[in-house]
This record gives C-alpha cells, sequence and structure tokens, in this order.
C-alpha cells in the first residue's frame, strides 16, 4: 500500500519536474522581453472638443501601431515598443493639467504629446515644463502659447498669425505684376483678429499698400455698407478673417454689388465642402488657408499623403482629418527625434527638435525658432476651380495652378 | 455716390427690419406679451422656404404664403394653449409681464434646439438663379432682390393695417388695445382675440423669415439680431403702431448703413441700441406711438 502510494507520488513528482523544466524553456525567449517607451497623452475624449480630440487621438494611434508594425523606435542601439496612455480631460484645461502631472508622476511616462486646442494646452504645457518634459504639440497654434518663454514645447503647425501670409507668398510667387494693395476684414473675436493683424504687419512690412483694415460685429447679419465702402477702395486682395457664415455673406453680398477684387480669400469658408455647395458658382475662385488635405502632395520617407490616407483608411474607416494628419505627424517627429538622439533624455530630445530641420514630413516643412515655433512650414491654400478643391500652394503640395485675377460674377 | 449706395442700402433692409418688427409690435401692443421668441419665428420661416425650395424646387417666393400659414397656425395654438394661461395676467401686472417672459424665453430655446436637432447648426442660404442680379444705376447698384423684400416687406405691413381696419377680427384687435374694459363688456371674446393677435403676429415673422432667408444666411443659433431690431424699432416707433413700425425700420436701415461708413462697421449695432437708450429718456412713447408707461 505504501509503495504503491510512493510509485504515484514518483511519478506525479517526475511529471512535474519535466513540466515545469519544459515551460521554463518555452517561456524563456519571452522573458528576455521588448523594450517598451511609454507615451502619455492628455485628449479631449468628451466635451465640446470630443471630435477633434478624438481625431487627434486616432493621428497618434495610427502612428503608435505603425511604429511597433515595424518593430518599434530606434533608440540607440535597440528598438523599444511605444506603450500609449490616453487620458480624457473632457474638455477642460485644468483636467488636462491634472492628468498631465499624473502622467509624469504617477505613470512615469517617458515621453509626452500634446493635447488639442490652445487653451487646454496653456495650463499642461506649464505643468510638462516645470517637469522639465518636451511636448510636441499637434495642432495648438495660438501665438500665446509660445510666448512665454518655454523652452520644451514644440509645434507642429505654423502660429494662427502666420495663417494669412501663405496667401501673400502665393500672389508675389505666381502673379506678375504682383498685387499692391489688399483690404483686412475681420469680426471682434480674439482668433479673428490675430488672424488680421499678423496679416496686416506681414503686408505692410512687404510694402502692401493696407487700404482697408476694418473690424465689424461678429453677430452681423448685414455687410452691404461696409462692401459699398470696400468698392470705392478697389483693392487687389480682399482677405476676409471671418467664420463661414461671414465668407457666405460677403459672397453674396459682394455678388449683389457687382463688385469682385481681383482675390478673394476667406479664412474659413472654402475648405469645407458646404461653401461650393451653397454659393455654386459664386464660390468659384476663392481662396483659403488649409492646414492640411489628403490631396497635398507632401510625403514622409515612410508614406506620403496618399499612401497615409489609404492606410488611415482601412484602419478606421473614414478619411483622416487635419487633426490627425498633424497628430501623427507629431509622433513621426517625436520617432525621428528619438532616432537622432539616441536617448530617453528629456534634454537630449529637446535639443535634437531644436535643431530639427525637415522638409519630408506629411504635414510640409518643420524648423522650429526658439520659441518653439514652427517658422519652416506655411499653411496651405486651396482656391475653388469648377466646384472642387485645389491646393495651390505652397507648390511641392500643389495639385493645381492658381485661376487670378478672379472671373466677375456677370462672365460666369 | 457712396453716399447714395449707403442711403439705398439702408433704406431697402430697412423695410426687412420692418417686416419683423411689425408682428413683434403688434403682440406687445395688443396683449402686453413682449415675445422673446419673435426671432426664432423669423429662423423657422426661413427653413419653410429653405426646405421646399431645396425640396421641391419651388420658387422662394411662392412659398411665402406657406411659411405665413404654417406660422400663423403655431402662433395661434401656442397662443391658445401656453400663454393664454398667463396673458390675463399681463394685463393686470407687471408680474405678469415677467411670466410672459420667461415662457417665451423658454419656448425660444425650445424652438432653438428642436430646429437643431432637426436641421444642424449649420449655416443655410436660399440661392436662386436670380441672386446677385442687380440694377445698375450709373454706379450705384441696386439688387433686384432686394427690392422685392422691400415691397413685400411694405406689402405685408400694409395687409396689416387693411386687416386691422376692415374687418371685425381686426376691429376687435384694436378695440382691445384701446380698452380692456370696454372690450370685455360689448362682449369680445378676449382668449380668441388674443390667439388671433399672436397668430399674426408669428404670420408675419414666418413671411420675413422668407425674405430673410433670400438674402442673408441663417442657423437656429442666430436669431439674437432678429429680436434686437424689433426691440429698437418698437422703442422708435411707438408700441403697436404699424406706420411707426415701417418708419421706425426704414430709419435704423439708414442709421446703421451710414454708421457703418462713417463712424465705422463696429459701431453697425451699437448706434442703434444708443439710440433706444436716448428715446427711452427723453421720448418714451415712440415717435408716433402710445404712451409707454401709463
Amino acid at each position: 500500500m505504501l509503495r504503491h502510494f510512493r510509485n504515484r507520488a514518483v511519478n506525479l513528482l517526475s511529471i512535474i519536474i519535466f513540466v515545469t523544466v519544459l515551460l521554463a524553456c518555452w517561456s524563456q525567449p519571452a522573458v528576455a522581453a521588448e523594450k517598451t517607451v511609454k507615451i502619455g497623452a492628455s485628449i479631449s475624449l468628451s466635451g465640446k472638443f470630443v471630435r477633434e480630440g478624438t481625431a487627434i487621438k486616432k493621428g497618434y494611434e495610427f502612428w503608435a501601431d505603425w511604429v511597433n508594425a515595424q518593430g518599434g523606435i530606434q533608440i540607440g542601439p535597440e528598438k523599444y515598443k511605444a506603450q500609449m496612455i490616453y487620458y480624457d480631460d473632457e474638455s477642460n484645461p485644468q483636467t488636462a493639467a491634472k492628468l498631465v502631472e499624473k502622467l509624469i508622476t504617477d505613470d512615469k511616462v517617458d515621453l509626452l504629446l500634446g493635447p488639442y486646442a490652445s487653451g487646454i494646452a496653456m495650463p499642461a504645457t506649464t505643468i510638462s515644463e516645470q517637469n522639465g518634459y518636451v511636448m510636441i504639440l499637434p495642432l495648438n497654434n495660438s501665438d500665446s502659447l509660445y510666448t512665454r518663454g518655454y523652452k520644451h514645447i514644440f509645434s507642429v503647425a505654423p502660429v494662427a498669425s502666420r495663417e494669412g501670409w501663405s496667401t501673400l507668398d502665393l500672389m508675389w510667387e505666381q502673379v506678375q505684376p504682383p498685387p499692391k494693395s489688399i483690404a483686412i476684414l475681420a469680426p471682434n473675436s480674439t482668433f479673428s483678429l490675430v488672424v488680421a493683424t499678423g496679416l496686416k504687419d506681414y503686408a505692410t512690412q512687404k510694402g502692401m499698400d493696407v487700404v482697408l483694415f476694418e473690424k465689424f460685429p461678429e453677430e452681423t447679419s448685414d455687410l452691404s455698407s461696409l462692401l459699398a465702402v470696400l468698392k470705392t477702395k478697389n483693392p487687389d486682395i480682399l482677405y476676409v478673417c471671418g467664420y463661414f457664415e461671414h465668407s457666405t455673406l460677403v459672397t453674396r453680398q459682394l455678388k449683389d454689388l457687382g463688385y469682385i477684387p481681383k482675390a478673394l480669400a476667406f479664412s474659413i469658408g472654402p475648405q469645407l465642402p458646404e461653401f461650393a455647395e451653397t454659393l455654386g458658382k459664386s464660390a468659384d475662385h476663392a481662396l483659403a488657408p488649409t492646414y492640411w488635405l489628403s490631396s497635398m502632395k507632401y510625403a514622409d520617407p515612410a508614406f506620403n499623403c496618399a499612401q497615409y490616407t489609404e492606410m488611415f483608411k482601412k484602419k478606421f474607416g473614414h478619411e483622416p482629418t487635419y487633426q490627425s494628419a498633424h497628430s501623427t505627424s507629431a509622433g513621426r517627429l517625436l520617432q525621428r527625434a528619438l532616432e537622432k538622439a539616441g536617448s530617453l533624455e528629456q534634454e537630449k530630445i529637446r535639443k535634437v527638435l531644436s535643431e530639427m530641420d525637415l522638409t519630408d514630413t506629411i504635414t510640409g516643412k518643420i524648423k522650429f525658432d526658439d520659441r518653439g515655433v514652427n517658422i519652416g512650414g506655411k499653411v496651405g491654400v486651396v482656391q475653388i476651380q469648377n466646384g472642387a478643391q485645389k491646393v495651390i500652394f505652397p507648390s511641392v503640395a500643389a495639385d493645381g495652378k492658381l485661376i487670378y485675377p478672379a472671373v466677375p460674377w456677370d462672365k460666369r | 455716390m457712396l453716399f447714395l449706395q449707403t442711403l439705398i442700402n439702408g433704406i431697402l433692409i430697412g423695410g426687412l427690419y420692418a417686416c419683423v418688427a411689425v408682428g413683434f409690435s403688434l403682440v406687445w401692443g395688443v396683449s402686453n406679451i413682449i415675445n422673446i421668441a419673435h426671432g426664432l419665428f423669423v429662423i423657422l420661416g426661413a427653413y419653410i422656404t429653405y426646405w421646399i425650395y431645396t425640396l421641391y424646387h419651388i420658387d422662394p417666393l411662392l412659398t411665402l404664403p406657406i411659411s405665413a400659414a404654417a406660422l400663423f397656425c403655431l402662433g395661434f395654438l401656442v397662443q391658445k394653449y401656453v400663454l393664454n394661461f398667463v396673458v390675463g395676467e399681463a394685463q393686470e401686472s407687471s408680474m405678469g409681464v415677467f411670466m410672459t417672459l420667461i415662457l417665451t424665453f423658454g419656448l425660444a430655446r425650445v424652438l432653438e434646439n428642436v430646429m437643431a436637432l432637426l436641421w444642424t447648426g449649420d449655416w443655410r442660404s436660399v440661392t436662386t438663379s436670380y441672386s446677385g442680379t442687380f440694377l445698375d444705376l450709373g454706379g450705384v447698384s441696386i439688387p433686384y432682390i432686394r427690392i422685392v423684400v422691400f415691397a413685400l416687406a411694405l406689402a405685408a405691413a400694409w395687409l396689416l393695417s387693411v386687416i386691422l381696419n376692415r374687418t371685425r377680427t381686426g376691429m376687435a384687435i384694436r378695440a382691445v388695445t384701446f380698452s380692456l374694459d370696454g372690450a370685455r363688456i360689448v362682449g369680445i371674446d378676449l382668449p380668441f382675440i388674443y390667439a388671433v393677435t399672436f397668430a399674426i403676429g408669428a404670420g408675419l415673422a414666418g413671411i420675413a423669415g422668407t425674405l430673410v432667408s433670400m438674402i442673408y444666411s441663417f442657423s437656429p443659433f442666430h436669431s439674437t439680431p432678429y429680436l434686437s431690431w424689433a426691440f429698437v424699432i418698437v422703442v422708435m416707433g411707438g408700441l403697436g403702431s404699424i406706420f411707426g413700425a415701417v418708419v421706425g425700420g426704414v430709419l435704423l436701415g439708414i442709421i446703421e448703413a451710414l454708421a457703418t461708413v462713417y463712424i465705422g462697421p463696429g459701431y453697425q449695432q451699437a448706434v442703434g441700441f444708443m439710440i433706444l437708450v436716448l428715446l427711452l429718456v427723453f421720448r418714451p412713447q415712440g415717435l408716433f406711438g402710445k404712451q409707454f408707461l401709463k
């Protein structure tokens, strides 16, 4: 009886030993696991910026999954997988600041990526700056973010005050003789006035004649009298730094007046399909700045805009928005900085970023001044031609040519 | 030339202002209801025209009776089943006026959000084949569509005065304005008269909405300008006066246009309100109307 029991015990023991050894051998390679780098981002996934925030997150996700599929980020001799940690700041600046703090102190992330909206980036970057963390901001382009003397923030998109510059650059590059005068109209709202003032300063600095610079009430429904004044000044370019409703209003009332300047540009309007849908032929030849379109001819060494759009569509089932493109671009920028720095030390990454001079990204050039503003990049310009959007500036990204001067209303 | 162009712009737009204000003024004058939802009625009228034009390609001008009738019915129902509960109070005490303010304010928020839910908050406008054509008078251009809008707005005001002066119901409405007690004594059905008055006011807002859709862009969340014009014009022209509303509307149009050109576009709306304050201080009965503060 006892012997029988002993036999069974030995059998059992030998099986256990064998299986343990086998399992140990089996899991051996997995223990020598891959290295990971923790990247944290606080983004608006609920609240008023839920749409834009979700687009930003998808852009980051796209990049992280893409780089992991390539084997990871090459930092020094080894490859690191990107491990993303996302938090929802509920579109609230205070929450965003707390979450960035949590990412740094609690989750002990190695790197940070930026939130959506400039108002949210304000307190969030204060925390990252105090902790000596680099933060790449995808689309936060309010000028006031970059006048606080911070050394660790870098913006992928050009700042708002430069938004109107591209239209003038385009004119000087492609029109002979170049236009001499400009009229600038803007509603009384913070963002519009930043764009309008930036444009006015640039035009004056380059010797252009600003014949009219006027603010109008944001809630206005009639601009016919202001446009009557405009007609008497007869500028070459009219730039309206307003919102969608102002752009359609100006177009209709200019047509009522039977007057069109040689070039007509709007801050917001022609980039959106609704503009051409609402106005029909009257929308033609209108210009507008655009931060990104999938039809742009920009290319990253890894993928160009068309390939990016294709892969993104396969992954998420819809085309990327300009927010997603910018957050993917931010991820790629971080990756390239890490590869060049060969280290996870924030100071080394900061130094590499500040010396970065890239021409090959899906959002155009990237080169920073000492505020962290992207002064290399230029906002694109689209023009409506036969009801379709054509990218006409910068020429490396363009798929069309500028039509100038705009065709009079009655000849359309 | 610029002066002439500005003046004409102002006069033509003033017609539309008058059309927006006249219904508001009538309701206020007759039943002492300050209808905060009036601007939303205008927007609703604009949507009716927009959808009929977009879906069935019917000329916006032909949709005028439809939006007027639809808003008339809505106005009648709102007064009969909602506002009539507080309108008696409104005639008696200032607390009652406060009640109608809260009620119409609530109605405005409901309308605003229902419209946003149904049709989104996007900006819409009706663009016809004749939009943008204009009469050229040697440098002064007058868009045809604005002439039509001006004429129709005045026609609506004229029609209202015919109704008030020539029909039995119209005369009953006027009787209520003159003497509430007298109207009660001769047996006028007050709730019915209030409902009809409110319906007429809403119908006029519907007409204004159709006209607005042809020259402006509109969205459910931007109805405030229409309400503020109505306020300024009623104070200018006098409470309950059709003639006052028309003259007040055209005056406001001209003043705004001239202010835009000669003071600065930033003052376009401010000037109207400055006049409102000055009138309330120096001539509270308005230029043509009955006394405000008895």
